[in-house]
């Protein structure tokens, strides 16, 4: 995409190296003098294309097109290398104030978007975003044309965050089909989309989007000051912007929220959110956000009330799972063994006959295990998963139970954390209980209940001072805002959520659809 | 950013600093004064804890968005403001620690009996560190999270306890002496005069003119929580047994039996208490912490934090070799210095701002 | 700033370091634990002797873990040891038993007859300043020793001591004979106005013991645990029993009859004589004290419903009167009951009704001179049963199946 205004200011982050400084210099009237300065700037190379044509309508001036082959659509620019050619060999009287310069732009390039460029590191780096560049022999400028192309992956269905029920369209690599996709579902004027520049090597485009009015001004200015304020050579993923403009350096909670989904981020513009989206990830963006957002699916706006409610009550249950019960299972069978029903602990007591190890080891050994096996998951080769699971299902499972090194109920307690932990929609968020709940596991076999306790208190603290985006992250528990809780353990009825969260998107706009619209069999009988 | 409270948290906070320590060990020693009236008494002393959250809310009030110890030191010159704020910081600092000790003997007691005392209050200092250096604010939000808990789980206690109250244990009402009485209302208006904190709180809130709503259902929850303790303890296990009892809150839920699985779960009652007692810990802390650091003008709070934890720990298990020498402090030796520091030192600021009101519009009118 | 987070991160770590190495204080692994199902309480004129019913988990979970095998184990093992006080006798356990005693579980403790007239006092005090033992503990009375009580076995519950609590409960529930009385409970009463409490029987029936698994091979065992009488405690001692009709009596007069039964007497046209069953479905007691010319007097009001359960009069249930007359039984009956108990009590001299909380609930002030000497008021005061006992159905049929048969042979 280029973008004169960015590329001119970006310029200047890059004029630090030697190599820059040389060329930073204007475009010459002599035609080969600056082919030849591209082609030194770009450092050669095969797929920098160069073809001199001669314009006959003007004394055979010439002019050269140059672009780099496979990041410009091939298409494209044939359609308008005949376009050009074709007005090339044309003759016709001109005028005298017209230069060839002016005829190309206004009369013969058959490409929506031209921008006109000064210097050669200007056109170098609009070649290297994908786009051509026509200089013409005897002018100062030339003209950029946005060719981008190339090979983009397919918008196909989000791998990472997928629904039942709902758009199954996902972001893509390419940063312009991501916009593409938001535009398509809010067609609204206020819809802003501000780019940005980021990284010195890879020059990673990046939009923050927003709607005006909806959006809070003092947010949009604080995500624009921190991103302004980011040096790097390299932005390969959201994520290296992420760790640079969250709030608190060390915490283990996700201040940021990602999202591979259009109706995700436009619901999240809907509620005076800010989208950043990167260019080369589908992830996008969104702040700011509160902890209760993670446990939020954009499926639960899609199916029916009640069920939405039900299942958010799931998650958060299945979060504090995933955390605690190791912990809790330690505490309880190692320092308050009275609070289990008596059966239970018979039970307990029986499988634990002739184990060699203390629960706390025990349960440290089956949760490493199974971390070993879930990255295994991960990282192997998608042919020899079936092998990974019958090893890791049977070899560890079964096999140690019955050798008598783990026992039985340990194996439950592990196997049920880990599905716990994969019922949160948000990965970031399941990642931040898997940490903590090493921690608490120590504590409890340490203190018990009182550890997890002690736990549990540094954690709250923890979580009521972090903020995102200067947005308590605990928001609508505290500090307390009651009209906010219609939207974070129950989900109430779209007729109902007359406002927008207070105090997350703009105050003065809040209210977001009409009253009384609460069907009532009355209105379909008249 | 200037932190800023909401008049709930401040209830909260109110709320968390008086109630771990008020029903831990009051309701039984109420119960052994004034038998099956103890109720009453503490109906009398929470109708006194809300004189004194009423006076303490109006010195509050006169303040004007000023630090505590900046407000004392522009009223009564630098060398007064200097005295209250250390005599307040050392009173904070005191209270911590004797608090951290009898917390600590307190879990040693239900839970944690072969656990050296040392490591016990090493944790509870560093989780109490830990969250006064998230600020006053976070203090704050968790104190409003805890209280929703705690209203959650009162509920449910007293539900599930439903069967085994018996109200003829109360009858007949007045049985005891009026003296008795207002005698056992004491140990409790001792810890609701810790309502004082609100001195320092006031210059955080949002809204400083609620601070008197804030300071009277604050009082009130934390007065009404000691009276749903000593009137549970007295309508399950009647005025002789409750005496028996070093922490009644705990023998009763010990009692709770519900089909096969839900019994013995007084461990679930002490650990949300664990949470409210954190609270009042941090509480204590930032007291001392922000006593000292202002009136000693000191560079870095986060030290201050750390130096003052450290000393904390040192002297809660150091100071006491007896666990019942710390209880005496706890509840005697402490009394006296409770209510110097929290109604005393009040009033005396409430008599300076008298007397300053009356110099300070003299001096207006001289000027104009 | 980096600089500082890094020594708080070596602090937090060394903390960590510190908790793993050391943190092994009151942990206490499920399988160093022994896990007692109840506890008997033995007094042998010298020492007291506390026996404990330890259960054997893998022998009860039918999850072996592997090992094992090769016949029936016995799921409890019963021992005793001996010391100068309770807690003393507790203690020498650790020197015999490789695990450590966990009395959480606990859910009745025995006591024999010679430590109950010694006195509960001191077992009192163990359950309440300890946390390990639960309050909620039931208490039973033996005859005999509590050792032999513990080491039988009990038909359908491998759990014995988990088994005695489950007949007092559902004892309770369906005869409301014997009451349920928890350890706070006893305290309770012992410490109560009146001094005076109850301990509901438990027995061995039978002379052999069942304290081998070979029993369980036939279909009768040789002995069973049975409830029986109710023990009554004057000042944390012992002083007698109550039979088991006196002891329903006391159900009633301190209100604790949740179902029962009444036997009344019947006699059809012919003079035929037979018997009723009502089933008592509710019951609830007011005894309220009065003053009648300085002389203290008690009414019990009762008021029960119950239905007819078995009739073997020749009667037609519709005619007008005979529910009358069974209800006019039933009423008897009970204040038969109320009043042998209220006697019995009188001669025992203690208060186990709750009269004297009532007094002092409704006369404080006269309350003061009679606390000196409650034993001799109450002795003084006499009952007057009022009861009000009400017919709710009368079953599915409602004729009895004798009176069809003598119409037939007409």
């Amino acid at each position: 995409m280029p973008n004169d205004k960015n590329a001119t200011s970006s310029g200047k982050t890059s004029s630090s190296s030697g190599q820059a400084k040389q060329a930073e210099q204007v475009l010459l009237p002599d035609l080969d003098m600056n082919i030849e300065r591209l082609h030194r700037f770009l450092g050669g190379g095969e797929d920098i294309v160069c073809r001199t044509l001669q314009h006959r309508s003007f004394d055979n001036t010439r002019y050269a097109l140059m672009y780099i082959d496979g990041i410009v659509d091939g298409g494209v620019i044939s359609t308008m290398l005949l376009g050009l050619l074709d007005d090339a060999n044309q003759y016709a009287e001109m005028r005298e104030d017209t230069t060839l310069h002016r005829h190309l732009t206004e009369r013969s390039i058959a490409i929506g978007k031209l921008s006109e460029i000064e210097t050669v590191e200007q056109a170098c780096y609009a070649m290297l975003e994908g786009c051509s560049i026509l200089i013409v022999e005897g002018s100062l400028r030339a003209i950029a044309m946005d060719t981008t192309g190339g090979k983009t992956r397919a918008v196909e269905e989000p791998s990472s965050q997928t629904v039942i029920r709902g758009p199954k369209e996902g972001f893509t690599e390419n940063l312009r089909t991501n916009t593409s996709l938001i535009r398509k579902i809010i067609k609204s004027p206020d819809l802003r989309f501000e780019y940005k520049m980021i990284g010195r090597q890879t020059r990673t485009n990046i939009a923050v989007v927003y709607l005006e009015g909806i959006a809070e001004a003092e947010v949009i200015k604080e995500v624009h000051r921190r991103l302004d304020a980011i040096d790097i050579d390299g932005v390969l993923e959201s994520g290296y912007i992420e760790e640079f403009i969250q709030d608190r350096a060390f915490t283990p909670f996700p201040l940021l929220q990602n999202t591979e989904r259009p109706d995700t981020a436009s619901a999240a513009l809907l509620e005076g959110q800010v989208v950043i989206m990167v260019s080369g990830t589908p992830f996008a963006l969104v702040a700011p956000v509160t902890f209760v957002k993670f446990f939020q699916s954009s499926e639960d706006y899609y199916q029916r009330y009640d069920i939405a409610t039900f299942l958010r009550i799931i998650r958060m249950t299945s979060f504090f799972i995933s955390m605690l019960l190791p912990s809790l299972y330690i505490a309880i069978t190692t320092f308050h063994q009275e609070m289990l029903p008596t059966s239970l602990l018979i039970s307990l007591a029986a499988q634990r006959e002739g184990i060699p190890f203390p629960a706390l080891l025990e349960a440290f050994l089956m949760e490493i295990t199974f971390e070993i096996l879930r990255e295994a998951g991960v990282r192997m080769p998608r042919i020899i998963g079936p092998a990974i699971s019958i090893v890791g299902a049977l070899v560890l499972g079964q096999a140690a139970v019955q050798a008598g090194i783990i026992s039985a109920a340990m194996v439950i307690v592990v196997s049920f954390t880990a599905i716990a932990s994969f019922v949160i929609p948000a990965v970031n968020m399941g990642i931040a209980a898997r940490l903590i709940r090493f921690i608490l596991m120590i504590l409890a076999g340490t203190f018990g209940l009182f550890g997890i306790m002690s736990g549990l208190m540094i954690l709250l603290a923890h979580l009521c001072g972090l903020r995102s985006f200067g947005k308590p992250y605990m928001m609508p528990f505290a500090p307390f805002v009651a009209s906010n809780l219609k939207d974070v353990l129950v989900r109430v009825p779209w007729w109902a959520m007359r406002k927008r969260p207070v105090k997350i998107a703009n105050d003065n706009n809040a209210i977001r659809e009409g009253a009384g619209q609460k069907p009532s069999p009355d209105q379909e009988g008249a | 950013m200037k932190p800023a409270i909401s008049t709930m948290q401040t209830v909260a906070l109110v709320q968390s600093t008086i109630t771990p320590t008020i029903v831990l060990a009051v309701p039984s020693v109420m119960v052994s004064i004034a038998h099956h009236d103890a109720w009453i008494s503490g109906i009398i002393a929470a109708v006194v804890g809300l004189v004194m959250a009423l006076g303490i809310a109006m010195i509050g009030k006169a303040n004007n968005g000023q630090l505590f110890v900046a407000w004392m030191e522009s009223l009564f010159g630098k060398p007064i403001g200097l005295t209250i704020g250390l005599m307040l910081g050392i009173y904070y600092f005191n209270s911590f620690c004797v608090i951290l000790r009898s917390f600590a003997n307190f879990v040693s007691d239900i839970v944690l009996d072969a656990t050296p005392l040392f490591m016990l209050t090493s944790i509870m200092v560093l989780v109490a560190a830990f969250t006064v250096m998230q600020g006053i604010e976070a203090v704050a939000r968790s104190a409003s999270m805890v209280l929703f808990l705690i209203m959650v789980v009162i509920p449910v206690s007293v539900f599930i306890l439903y069967t085994d109250i018996d109200f003829k244990r109360l009858i007949p009402v007045f049985d005891t002496s009026p003296v008795r009485m207002a005698i056992a209302s004491f140990p409790p208006i001792g810890w609701l005069s810790e309502v004082s904190i609100l001195l320092l709180l006031t210059p955080y809130m949002k809204k400083p003119g609620s601070v008197l709503r804030a300071g009277l259902i604050g009082s009130l929850l934390s007065s009404s929580q000691l009276v749903l303790v000593i009137l549970l303890g007295l309508t399950i296990f009647g005025q002789q047994l409750v005496p028996l009892m070093s922490y009644a809150f705990v023998n009763v839920m010990a009692i709770v039996e519900v089909g096969e699985f839900l019994e013995r779960i007084e461990v679930f009652t002490v650990s949300v208490w664990f949470l409210t007692m954190y609270i009042k810990l941090s509480v204590f802390l930032f007291a001392s912490v922000h006593c000292l650091f202002h009136s000693l003008r000191l560079h870095s709070e986060r030290h201050t934090v750390i130096g003052l934890s450290l000393l904390a720990i040192a002297t809660a298990s150091g100071e006491w070799p007896r666990n019942m020498n710390s209880g005496l402090m706890a509840t005697l030796v402490n009394m006296p210095v409770l209510l110097i520091m929290n109604i005393a030192l009040p009033v005396l600021i409430a008599i300076g701002l008298l007397f300053t009101r009356g110099r300070r519009k003299q001096g207006g009118t001289q000027r104009s | 700033m980096s600089l500082r987070i890094k020594r708080m991160l070596c602090a937090v770590l060394l903390l960590l370091a510190a908790l793993t190495t050391t943190g092994c204080w009151n942990r206490i692994e499920l399988n160093e634990v022994a896990i007692t199902s109840a506890t008997g309480v033995d007094w042998d004129g010298e020492n007291w002797i506390v026996s404990y019913q330890v259960l054997i988990p893998a022998a009860i979970s039918s999850v072996t873990g592997g090992s094992g095998g090769g016949g029936p184990k016995s799921p409890i093992i019963v021992y005793s040891t001996k010391g100068k006080t309770i807690r003393d006798a507790i203690m020498h356990s650790y020197s015999e038993s490789p695990r450590k005693l966990f009395f959480a579980h606990n859910r009745v403790v025995v006591i024999g007859e010679k430590a109950m007239q010694r006195g509960v006092n001191e077992l009192i005090d163990v359950y309440f300043r300890n946390s390990s033992t639960r309050e909620t503990v039931s208490v039973l009375a033996t005859p005999g020793t509590a050792r032999r009580v513990l080491e039988q076995f009990m038909q359908l519950q491998a759990i014995s001591g988990a088994g005695m609590k489950e007949i007092i409960l559902s004892e309770m529930k369906n005869t409301s004979i014997l009451p349920n009385i928890p350890v706070y409970q006893l305290a309770m009463e012992v410490i109560g106005d009146a001094k005076s409490a109850v301990v509901p029987e438990i027995f061995v029936s039978g002379t052999e013991d069942t304290s081998s698994l070979e029993s369980f091979g036939s279909t009768s065992i040789p002995s069973k645990l049975k409830l029986g009488r109710l023990a009554v405690l004057k000042d944390d001692k012992m002083i007698g029993w109550m039979n088991r009709k006196e002891s329903l009596g006391a159900s009633y007069l301190r209100d604790s009859v949740q179902q029962s039964y009444v036997v009344v007497p019947c006699e059809d046209d012919k003079g035929k004589k037979g018997y009723n069953t009502i089933h008592v479905l509710k019951s609830s007691t007011k005894v309220i004290p009065k003053l009648q010319n300085g002389q203290l007097v008690f009414t019990a009001d009762v008021d029960v419903t119950g239905t007819l359960m078995e009739s073997n009069c020749a009667q037609d249930l519709y005619k007008p009167g005979v529910i009358q007359s069974l209800e006019q039984g039933g009423q008897k009956q009970v204040s038969n009951l109320l009043q042998e108990a209220w006697a019995k009590g009188q001669e025992m001299k203690a208060d186990v009704f709750g009269a004297a909380e009532k007094t002092h609930r409704k006369y404080p002030k006269q309350w003061k001179e009679w606390s000196k000497n409650w034993d001799e008021v109450f002795k003084e005061a006499a009952l007057e049963p009022k009861v009000k006992f009400r017919m709710a159905r009368m079953g599915l049929s409602n004729k009895s199946f004798q009176y069809l048969m003598d119409k037939e042979g007409k």
